[in-house]
């Protein structure tokens, strides 16, 4: 069938000799216009046979035709053939173009410059058309490549481009004798219109590079692609050094092997060139392993401990594995290890690299504590067999590995609503050490090995106190006092040890070391002080006097008589001593002590009140303080919004020494008598106060939101007299709205969400915090009711779930246990939190929330409760 | 890049005074007011390596790559090295590499 067809195919044709030299000639022009080149040279080869000098000019547009469409097509050595097969041909623009690229595909500039020359003045003749053939940069580029003075048949009727050729080989000469200023002066000449505009952009790159001016160099090369150059193209590897490396086009510039194999040359790192670029590309291809395998095959001695590049890569190719996601990680750090244990005895890098990355590794999952122990101890075997033993490097991985199982992890509790509505909690948090007995084993073999290794001591000590083995604890703080008797962090650990057993006496000795090593420290001040005090106050109830006395004097000796500070101020320690005073029934001193105080006082009506409450908190009778209360009566009676604040300030410090202290002692209702006293105050004077005030009490008042009491009330309606609008108004009111609902809803977390964007234009940061940490805590609420509303019996569930919360927790405290006991061998931390969230119903749940910046002691200090606390 | 590599010290021959000196020499050379970063570096790097604590936790427990990416060591200055890390190519190898590019 096939052939009959072919045959039936040949009939209709008529052959090629019976064709008449018109036919042909048409058929050319026909194939040169369809764009079929080919069967158009082969057509007018024929024609030339017949009339060389009639259709020879058919012949050279065909195979100039045939030339461009093999060169389009990448057939540079046919085009090449084909070229030649032309002859000489007649200078005209398309065949000048044609050479230039054939050079450029080539390589033979030279054989091209006359070319390039010609299309370059023609093109700046034509007053630059700078598309296609025409463009002058190709023939620039190749005029410049071709190294070689501009053709002396046009030199002398085009002097310009022949000179600016000259400046751009003077400068490129320049660079490479790192005479940047002279390249660059080389190429000042060229205009913005020149056709060697771009090489001026190059050579601006080239000398910011070499000088180490990336920003510069970043610029000028960033700037080429623009001008439609190919040098673009031969500044991308100083880009790939110089590009940010998360931008996208350098990532994708650093897929390309050859361009990576420049960047490193450029980069005087040519022994690289070969391995890096193939590991990078494999790297970037997720094929991790294949990626370490083909830089350990590569011989650039990788992995090792060096202060170079090797070292950088081997650094990379070990801790990547972080980095990774979880299963790709989890692989890459087992190939690694399979890796070091064939290396054992060969290869201590990779021994030892991969045992240490497999335990960091292992680090991250839960439960893994043992497992990880053995393996650091492993690598300690083999860092001892391949590099000898360590004691020091053995101390600090016994220490790191006891801290793992010194972590603290919360007990599971389940679903703690009141956290999540942001109340305070009635149970608190509760939380276990993960395996104290390995922990204390792990510290003391780190001690062991090193007996100078403080911070193994100290975490030793932490643990003690932690899991509350106070025996332990107090023999441990006197061994490490007597090692490290000048070191102030252990000096002070020691007296806040003390303190918390009721030695205040060695507690005060402890700090005023501490003191004497760095006497400017306010928290150790803060202290000292607090320890005297405590010390100054078992004195006067023992009736020593004397005693009682030097304690005020060391106090004084380090207070600042002019700060209003509860804890530095002059005129407050006075105050308290005027207590213990009164405490000893020495009435004299006590009212001389007040006298001075008084005197003292930065601040007379916050003195008064701190004095009364402080007096009655430390069972003074208030019979005995008439003429006080008195004046009191009167400074409530007359106090305005400002006042009412200082009082509020008062006021939440004595909390805080309240705090700890069981209800039996009388002290609660007394100060609860007072908060009432105070609350009336603030309703009745906020009326009058600005936004600021109002927010300050709002914040104090806010658990009224819950309860119901009248105070926050008066704030929201002050607020909302002051502007109803205001962000400030919107969220108080919006947080007694879900107060009265109890449960949140969507609604509610967007119209916080649009409050929060209102917060944000007043640039008041601590209300756009509070904001924030509130709709976290709706969030939160939310998703929970929305977890119950899928799973549960609907939303009644979680009406009931506070209850029983409440029901089954009730009357608990230290006796506490969660719902799900913590692993065998877990420690509980005893719940320090617990007993201080029980006072009276009116009190924000958060302490660092409030204002008062001077009350909560700094993180490593005892908080004031320890100290003060019977 | 390593500590090590930023204040180019050899590992196996580290000790306080070598790294001292190789900091302040570096700090010498590349002052906080004219090079803010590269100062910066170079502190950190003397952190992590100051004392023989250090630089045996950094040996021990050091979790950061460096980088992000292999190539990424192409691109940091060597300590001791400096710029001269970065050197023009001779006019010869300048003009191949050009045409490498033109004719790629």
């Amino acid at each position: 069938m096939a052939r009959k067809k072919k045959k039936s195919r040949a009939r209709s044709k008529p052959p090629e000799e019976q064709l008449t030299i018109e036919q042909l000639e048409a058929r050319a022009a026909e194939n040169l216009e369809a764009g079929n080149p080919r069967q158009a040279v082969k057509d007018a080869r024929k024609l030339c046979g017949h009339d060389r000098e009639r259709y020879e000019s058919l012949l050279r547009r065909a195979g100039v035709a045939l030339v461009d469409s093999l060169l389009l097509n990448g057939k540079v050595s046919q085009a090449r053939t084909v070229f030649a097969s032309l002859g000489n041909l007649p200078p005209t623009p398309e065949c000048d173009a044609l050479t230039v690229r054939l050079a450029r595909e080539t390589g033979d500039f030279a054989a091209a410059a006359e070319a390039a020359a010609r299309l370059l003045t023609t093109a700046a003749s034509d007053d630059g058309g700078d598309s296609d053939d025409r463009s002058p940069l190709l023939p620039a580029d190749v005029l410049v490549l071709s190294f070689a003075e501009f053709p002396p048949s046009q030199a002398a009727a085009h002097p310009v481009p022949a000179a600016e050729l000259r400046q751009v080989h003077r400068a490129l000469a320049l660079i490479c004798e790192q005479s940047y200023d002279e390249a660059l002066a080389a190429v000042r000449g060229l205009g913005r219109h020149s056709p060697f505009a771009h090489w001026r952009l190059f050579v601006k790159g080239l000398a910011a590079f070499y000088r180490g001016e990336d920003d510069k160099a970043r610029q000028a090369f960033e700037r080429l692609p623009e001008m439609g150059s190919w040098l673009a193209d031969a500044a991308s590897p100083f880009l790939l050094l110089l590009l940010p490396v998360d931008d996208a086009h350098c990532r994708q510039l650093a897929k390309d092997e050859e361009r990576l194999r420049a960047a490193c040359r450029l980069a005087g790192r040519s022994e690289l060139a070969e391995a890096l670029p193939r590991a990078n590309y494999l790297w970037m291809t997720g094929r991790y392993r294949d990626s370490f395998r083909f830089l350990r095959r590569s011989r650039i001695g990788f992995p090792a401990e060096t202060p170079d590049v090797i070292g950088s890569l081997t650094r990379f190719y070990y801790n990547a594995a972080f980095l990774l996601e979880d299963e790709a990680g989890e692989r890459y750090v087992d190939f690694l290890f399979e890796e070091a244990e064939k290396s054992r005895g060969k290869n201590p890098t990779l021994m030892l690299r991969g045992i240490r990355l497999v335990a960091l590794f292992s680090e991250g999952f839960d439960g893994e504590e043992e497992a990880v122990f053995s393996i650091w101890q492993d690598f300690l075997f083999c860092y001892q067999t391949s590099c000898g033993r360590n004691p020091r490097l053995a101390s600090l991985v016994y220490a790191h590995v006891g801290e793992l199982f010194a972590r603290t992890e919360e007990a599971q509790t389940g679903i703690n609503p009141f956290l999540l509505l942001g109340l305070p909690d009635p149970v608190g948090e509760q939380r276990y050490i993960l395996n104290p007995e390995m922990a204390e084993k792990c510290f003391q073999s780190a001690v062991k090995e090193d007996e100078w290794n403080r911070l193994a001591w100290l975490s030793l000590l932490n643990l003690y106190d932690q899991a509350g083995w106070k025996s332990k604890r107090n023999r441990l703080l006197d061994e490490i006092v007597k090692r490290f008797p000048d070191d102030k962090a252990v000096l002070v650990r020691a007296g806040a040890g003390c303190c918390d057993r009721g030695a205040w006496d060695k507690g005060r000795k402890y700090y005023r070391r501490a003191l004497d090593l760095d006497p400017r420290d306010r928290a150790l001040q803060e202290r000292f002080i607090l320890a005297v005090t405590r010390l100054a106050l078992k004195q006067a109830v023992n009736g020593r006097l004397k005693r009682c006395f030097s304690l005020l004097d060391e106090v004084l000796a380090i207070a600042r008589p002019e700060m209003d500070h509860f804890n530095l101020g002059s005129s407050y320690l006075l105050g308290r001593w005027s207590v213990f005073f009164l405490l000893a029934a020495e009435n004299d001193h006590a009212w001389d002590c007040f006298e001075q105080a008084l005197k003292q006082a930065p601040n007379e009506p916050k003195f008064l009140y701190f004095f009364w409450l402080y007096a009655l908190g430390r069972g003074i009778d208030p019979r005995s303080l008439g003429r006080l209360e008195k004046s009191l009566k009167k400074m409530f009676r007359s106090a305005d919004i400002a006042a009412a604040l200082e009082l509020l300030e008062v006021f939440e410090y004595c909390l805080l020494l309240v705090e700890g202290r069981d209800e039996d002692e009388g002290f609660m209702p007394l100060l609860e008598k007072e908060e009432k006293k105070l609350r009336r105050l603030l309703t009745r004077v906020v009326r009058r106060a600005d936004t600021d005030q109002v927010v300050r009490v709002a914040e104090y008042a806010v658990d009224d939101a819950v309860t119901g009491r009248g105070l926050f009330r008066a704030c929201l309606r002050r607020l909302r007299s002051l502007d109803s609008r205001s962000p400030y108004y919107l969220f108080y009111a919006s947080v007694a709205e879900v107060a009265k609902k109890k449960i949140p809803c969507n609604e509610d977390i967007d119209s916080l969400r649009h409050i929060l964007s209102l917060a944000e234009e007043t640039r008041d940061q601590v209300f756009i915090a509070r904001v924030k940490k509130h709709l976290e805590q709706m969030e939160a609420v939310v998703a929970l009711v929305e977890e119950i509303k899928s799973h549960g019996d609907g939303l009644t569930d979680f009406n009931h779930l506070m209850d029983d919360f409440v029901d089954d927790h009730e009357g608990e405290s230290d006796d506490w246990e969660p719902d799900f006991p913590p692993p065998p061998g877990a420690v509980q931390v005893p719940p320090s939190w617990l007993d201080s969230h029980r006072f009276g119903s009116g009190r924000s749940p958060d302490k660092s929330d409030r204002p008062n910046k001077e009350v909560p002691p700094p993180p490593e200090t005892p908080s004031l409760l320890d100290l003060l606390d019977d | 890049m390593t500590p090590y590599e930023i204040l180019a010290v050899d590992p196996q021959q580290a000790d306080d005074q070598i790294v001292r000196r190789a900091y302040l020499e570096l700090v010498r050379r590349y002052p906080p007011d004219r090079f803010p970063d590269r100062f910066q570096a170079i502190h950190a790097a003397y952190e992590q390596l100051k004392d023989e604590r250090s630089r045996l936790e950094y040996y021990l427990f050091d979790r950061h790559p460096g980088i992000s990416l292999p190539f990424e060591v192409l691109r940091e200055e060597r300590g001791d090295a400096g710029e001269q890390s970065r050197k023009p190519p001779d006019f010869n190898h300048l003009q191949q590499y050009l045409r490498q590019w033109m004719s790629r």
